[in-house]
């Protein structure tokens, strides 16, 4: 090898343990998913690991009073400096994480809950959150980063997919540029949604998002299911001693959200998973625990909003985004039927209990059987959708 | 599969690179080349296997043809016109079956399905190029083998550059091809991390914006008047920089394996007329063009067309070369008459004693070139002509509202709607084309490359970044971390699913 490559493979190499050393000192352990790895030698973009990293940094420096947690739809969904809600629930961090499953979501909030005292925990969940994504070679959680019998290969592999995947370097990079791109209470932007509108309009919005979460709702995996469930129970049960009030609510889906669960043949479960949450929210109350359960996935005037026509880019969506994202218009209604219990008038963000909920799902499903009659052509949609 | 793919990176191309010095070594010249041949196979079967089998019936065909154009003197002009004819028609064939079933559309998307087999034009371009050439007794007589890896030769087999069997043959004879060479390995690989990091870092970057662009005016949606000049503009550069880019990656592969291919690209968005332009823009195909379409139009006795009728006819076949589609052929015919403009306008300047060159033009006649090209780009891109009408009509809208003194509204609509990230990218390469130095002029002090250009490009304009301009490649430690960090820079842009838009010419 003459001079040259010599120092062109010596340069290579400190880069990339220049690049490593960085993505170490910010997350060593490859805690925030900031890594992902495809079966073999392929690194790839893993989503949102920038979030995750620059999520840590902001929980230490926001120390918030209210905490409201869940995946995207909490993301787009709350205005956290709005100043009605900062009035009522003092300083707000909005832990909205795209795509967060269930166990993520857990390991954050454990974060917050660990280090800062939080008076309100709202917790954002729909079922996508219990349902398994595409597994990928090295888990999130650094416990499964060893095999059980220690394989040196996987484990390795692993390693150098958190040092040097792509999203590695890049959320190494937006944590250092952070003070100039980031918001430190997060929640999406609303300019910026705004802006994709403008360019796509709801429709085109929806197609994308719906074709994703098709994919998503028609995965189930019994055992990843109940250890999601019962991450859900143990942080009830430490918020409990940590002397939070939990608010747990079930997203507002639109009926197309609710279509294309029972087009991918998932009703069912979508059924027997609110009342496991209600039976689980039942049984820490019985146990003093300062935890409710409020179901926003009804079929309502709200989440019946008609889509503007196809190519209309102009018309805007009073309380929703797209089909899967409502907009912060609705979080506010959101807060305020969590904080006043009001559902009178429309059932919407229902009180679930023990006592109510069997006969809430019976409404539900009769509610849902007469959509489907009085709607052929939105079921036709969302059936070729999953086609 | 993909240069700007972790599979060719970290699996083909140390296998190939290692079999080529390894079998080259040990079991002579026959072995080493053989090995090519077997991985160019391979490399173009991993696209389409059925079109795998076309490639070789069309290598045999042509083979065959240019046998008997030497061994039967008497029906040689015959049997070239025969094979020159059966070369166009199933090109004309598979541009048929694109223009129908595809359109432009399918063309420029870098994910879309591939409708032809790839590479159909240059492999077809250079086996007309290898029966004339024959025809006229210009080649030295090779072997099948030798025949089947000029026209497979992987780093060139699917975009070009376009090359002549007298050009490659001789390397594949030459003493010490097999013979481990780090000076030519390093440089290859330099020019082929060049290459990686335009098209993955620069052309991809806006590659979604311009076809989010064209796709909205395909559909019927409305466009912001602003976004269309940005689309056009984008699609000027994304397309330099992708084609380019290829080229340099297929220099640098080839010159790993120490084949020197022609130079393709020479800042083509510094030229100062169509002419000066079609001299720096993909030289071999211009080059071609001018060696079998214009020349013997031109000095044609029995269809006595002229000069200017040759250059009519040469610049229209080059758009059927592309495309049956109306844009191309329109595309074609305005090239066709820009550049007869250009050639009347000297004419006409000469009579007057006046010369652009010399009057501090280079300049005004660079930018004007370059607006020119970003037009002509419009419909090059366009997957039909109320495509690109409608674009037309959006950049009309733009200047009249600039014209109108509405500046603000247009640079509130770029902050809103262009992502930052495509302005950013957009303004880098504008830097790079006109203030750093094209890849031959950075590697120039260690690659003598073959020029196919009869004559030089013309003096141009003066430098955006001086210091820049005058930087020139060594295999010193300095660029030896620049390039480290370029290829890293390029492994981490890198999805791995984006093809190069003349894939599918």
């Amino acid at each position: 090898m003459n001079t040259y490559l010599r120092y062109f493979a010596g340069s290579l190499v400190a880069i990339f343990l220049l690049g490593a050393a960085v993505n170490f000192l910010l997350d060593p352990l490859g805690y925030f998913r900031n890594h992902g790895m495809h079966p073999g030698f392929l690194l790839k973009e893993r989503v949102w690991g920038d979030d995750r990293t620059v999520y840590d940094l902001s929980i230490n420096t926001y120390r918030p009073d209210t905490l409201i947690a869940g995946n995207s739809r909490v993301k787009r969904g709350f205005a956290v400096d709005d100043r009605q809600l900062t009035e009522r629930l003092g300083a707000i961090l909005n832990l909205g994480l795209p795509g967060a499953r269930f166990d993520e979501l857990d390991r954050y909030i454990r974060i917050v809950l660990e280090e800062h005292t939080v008076r309100h925990l709202l917790i954002g969940l729909d079922l996508g959150q219990f349902l398994p994504d595409r597994e990928l070679v090295g888990g999130s959680t650094p416990e499964h980063w060893l095999d059980a019998d220690g394989n040196f290969p996987t484990w390795l592999k692993k390693l150098a997919a958190a040092l040097w995947s792509k999203n590695a370097f890049l959320a190494s990079a937006k944590v250092m540029l952070r003070p100039y791109n980031i918001t430190l209470n997060g929640g999406a932007n609303p300019d910026t949604m705004l802006e994709k509108l403008e360019v796509s309009g709801h429709r085109r919005m929806t197609r994308k998002v719906e074709a994703h979460l098709a994919r998503r709702y028609s995965r189930f995996d019994q055992e990843v299911y109940v250890e999601r469930v019962a991450a859900l129970n143990a942080l009830l049960a430490d918020a409990c001693l940590n002397n939070t009030d939990v608010g747990l609510f079930i997203s507002p889906m639109h009926i197309r959200q609710l279509l294309l669960i029972r087009e991918v043949g998932h009703l069912g479960l979508f059924f027997n998973w609110k009342t496991q949450l209600t039976d689980m929210v039942s049984q820490h109350q019985k146990k003093g625990c300062r935890v409710t359960l409020t179901d926003f996935s009804t079929i309502s005037p709200y989440t019946s909003e008609p889509f503007p026509e196809p190519g209309d880019k102009q018309h805007r969506m009073q309380w929703y985004w797209e089909s899967s994202h409502y907009n912060h218009q609705m979080g506010r209604m959101v807060i305020d039927r969590l904080w006043n219990h009001d559902d009178s008038h429309d059932g919407f963000g229902k009180n679930l209990t023990a006592e109510n909920i069997a006969g809430w799902l019976g409404e539900e499903r009769s509610n849902l059987n007469a959509l489907v009659r009085s709607q052929p052509g939105l079921v036709k949609e969302i059936s070729d959708l999953i086609r | 599969m993909l240069f700007n793919s972790y599979l060719f990176l970290l699996v083909f191309l140390p296998l190939v690179l290692a079999g080529f010095y390894g079998v080259g070594q040990l079991a002579g010249r026959t072995g080493g080349l053989l090995w090519l041949v077997v991985a160019s196979l391979i490399f173009y079967a991993s696209w389409e296997l059925s079109y795998l089998w076309l490639l070789l019936a069309s290598l045999l065909f042509n083979y065959l043809a240019a046998l008997l154009i030497r061994k039967l003197p008497r029906y040689r002009r015959l049997c070239l016109w025969i094979a020159v004819l059966a070369n166009v028609a199933l090109l004309f064939y598979f541009k048929l079956v694109i223009a129908v079933f595809g359109g432009n559309g399918a063309a420029f998307s870098t994910t879309h399905h591939i409708l032809i087999p790839l590479g159909i034009s240059f492999i077809t371009f250079q086996q007309i190029a290898f029966l004339v050439d024959t025809y006229k007794g210009k080649l030295t007589e090779g072997s099948a083998l030798e025949y089947v890896l000029f026209i497979t030769f992987f780093p060139q087999l699917i975009m070009g550059p376009i090359v002549h069997y007298r050009e490659l043959q001789p390397q594949f004879r030459k003493a010490g091809l097999f013979r481990w060479n780090p000076d030519n390995f390093s440089l290859g690989m330099c020019i082929f991390i060049v290459g990686l990091f335009k098209k993955v870092v620069l052309a991809d970057s806006i590659a979604p914006f311009v076809d989010g662009v064209y796709g909205s005016i395909a559909q019927g949606e409305s466009i912001a008047p602003i976004d269309a000049w940005v689309a056009a503009l984008s699609f000027t550069l994304q397309i330099y920089f992708d084609f380019s880019a290829y080229s340099d990656m297929a220099i640098g592969l080839a010159r790993m394996l120490n084949i020197n291919l022609p130079v393709n690209f020479d800042a083509p968005y510094r030229a100062v007329n169509r002419f000066d332009y079609w001299r720096r823009w993909h030289i071999s195909f211009g080059a071609f063009m001018r060696q079998y379409v214009f020349f013997p139009l031109a000095r044609a006795k029995t269809f006595k067309v002229g000069h200017v009728g040759a250059l009519a006819v040469t610049t229209l076949v080059s758009g059927f070369w592309h495309g049956l589609g109306a844009t191309f052929i329109v595309w074609g015919a305005l090239q066709s008459l820009l550049m007869l403009g250009v050639h009347y306008r000297g004419i006409i300047a000469g009579k007057l004693g006046f010369s652009f060159r010399k009057r501090g033009f280079p300049w005004f006649s660079m930018l004007l070139t370059f607006l020119v090209t970003v037009l002509l780009g419009v419909l090059f891109r366009s997957s039909d002509l109320q495509v690109a009408f409608g674009m037309y009509e959006q950049m009309v809208v733009a200047v009249h509202t600039i014209f109108a003194g509405d500046i603000t509204a247009l640079y509130q609509h770029i902050d809103r709607a262009v992502d930052r990230w495509v302005l950013i990218n957009l303004v880098l390469m504008i830097l790079i084309v006109w203030g750093m130095p094209s890849t031959r002029r950075l590697f120039a002090r260690h690659w003598t490359a073959l020029d196919q250009r009869t004559s030089i490009p013309e003096k141009t304009a003066p430098d955006l970044l001086p210091w820049f301009r005058h930087q020139a490649f060594g295999l010193t430690p300095r660029w030896a971390i620049i390039m480290a960090a370029m290829l890293c820079s390029a492994l981490i842009f890198m999805s791995g699913t984006s093809r190069f838009i003349y894939y599918q010419f």
